[in-house]
């Protein structure tokens, strides 16, 4: 089965790519981090609702909604990407959801072991370590596959992320922010230091191997394309149609 | 279902805009929809829940148009959909979304 390890792209197609492999039915894993920060909204949440549009807009902070559940998350370069693309016909992969979490995210918890974490997969889709969430995932079927997605949470923004909420008040702001920092914990804190993100990559394409009998190394082709330049203006965000 | 706020709106006798906010295992469920002569209009949910297949969500919105608005014929009419369309949605069962929905 493929794999793209593509370090450093874009914001915009640091969601593009898993749902154009989704789309495409072409299985691999995707392994990234978005070069600047943005909000992701759940497949099914009512943005004006979950998100503080206007902030966003004054600060420039793109929103991208993923054919994904969950909730709004803010995303950024801190964070390790791993998106699992596959087949949804291929008997590899269980019927119920809660079975593929446990797993496509089996490597990801041995991932954190061995960088001398104790992490352990908590039902439906978080990894905790200490009792806090360490990895945010979402499972989804687009097009022909199933797909996994998920992050290594390497440093965390927290100020941002209370930011971009919507909130009834500022009180409730800062109840917010302290749960998140109570509830929500990054390699860095649990560690001291970044961890090396070719080493996280390495031990995680190693431990996800016996998944798909072995990882095949891709590139993007040149017709695909990696420049970004061809993509809407990000900060374009629409009030008045939203509205 | 663990918490719950709900909102109505009187627009004339017998029709209301509700908005109602659940919290289940599942995820934070609103809906908002028009009830008239106890009948669900226009019923809108969302929320940061999982639902596979995700378009079906849509689907049962429609389903339950002109539907009673209330939960025991409303839990039958949302199981039968969820039988129909293979749904799977953790932590959030039909009776929950029964309960979001009656009036």
């Amino acid at each position: 089965v493929d794999v793209y390890e593509l370090g450093t792209v874009g914001w915009l197609e640091s969601q593009a790519y898993y749902h154009a492999l989704a789309y495409l039915g072409r299985s691999g894993l995707i392994l990234l981090q978005p070069a600047s920060p943005y909000v992701c909204l759940g497949y099914h949440q009512d943005a004006r609702q979950e998100v503080e549009l206007e902030y966003l807009q004054q600060q420039g902070i793109p929103l991208f909604r993923r054919e994904v559940g969950g909730g709004a998350v803010y995303l950024d370069c801190n964070q390790l990407f791993y998106q699992f693309v596959f087949n949804k016909d291929d008997p590899r992969w269980p019927a119920s959801k809660l079975a593929f979490y446990e797993q496509c995210l089996a490597p990801v918890v041995d991932t954190l072991r061995q960088l001398g974490l104790a992490a352990s997969f908590k039902p439906v889709n978080d990894i905790l370590v200490g009792g806090r969430k360490i990895s945010g995932n979402g499972a989804a079927e687009i097009g022909d596959c199933v797909v996994l997605v998920g992050n290594f949470l390497m440093d965390f923004n927290y100020d941002q992320m209370a930011r971009v909420l919507r909130v009834p008040d500022e009180k409730f702001r800062d109840k917010v922010h302290k749960t998140l920092e109570e509830n929500l914990t990054t390699l860095k804190r649990e560690l001291g230091t970044l961890p090396d993100v070719r080493r996280l990559s390495a031990l995680l394409l190693a431990n996800s191997e016996s998944l798909v009998g072995g990882w095949e190394r891709r590139d993007l082709s040149r017709t695909q394309g990696q420049s970004g330049g061809d993509w809407p203006e990000p900060y374009d965000i629409r009030l008045d149609v939203l509205q | 279902v663990r918490a719950r706020r709900a909102r109505q709106v009187k627009i004339a006798e017998g029709v209301y805009v509700v908005e109602r906010v659940v919290k289940l295992t599942g995820g934070l469920v609103r809906l908002a929809a028009v009830v008239r002569d106890d009948r669900l209009h226009d019923a809108y949910l969302s929320g940061d829940f999982f639902f596979y297949p995700a378009e079906a969500l849509v689907g049962l919105e429609n389903d339950l148009e002109g539907a009673p608005a209330e939960a025991v014929g409303l839990q039958a009419r949302i199981q039968a959909y969820f039988n129909a369309h293979r749904v799977e949605a953790p932590g959030i069962s039909p009776a929950d979304l029964a309960q979001v929905l009656a009036a």
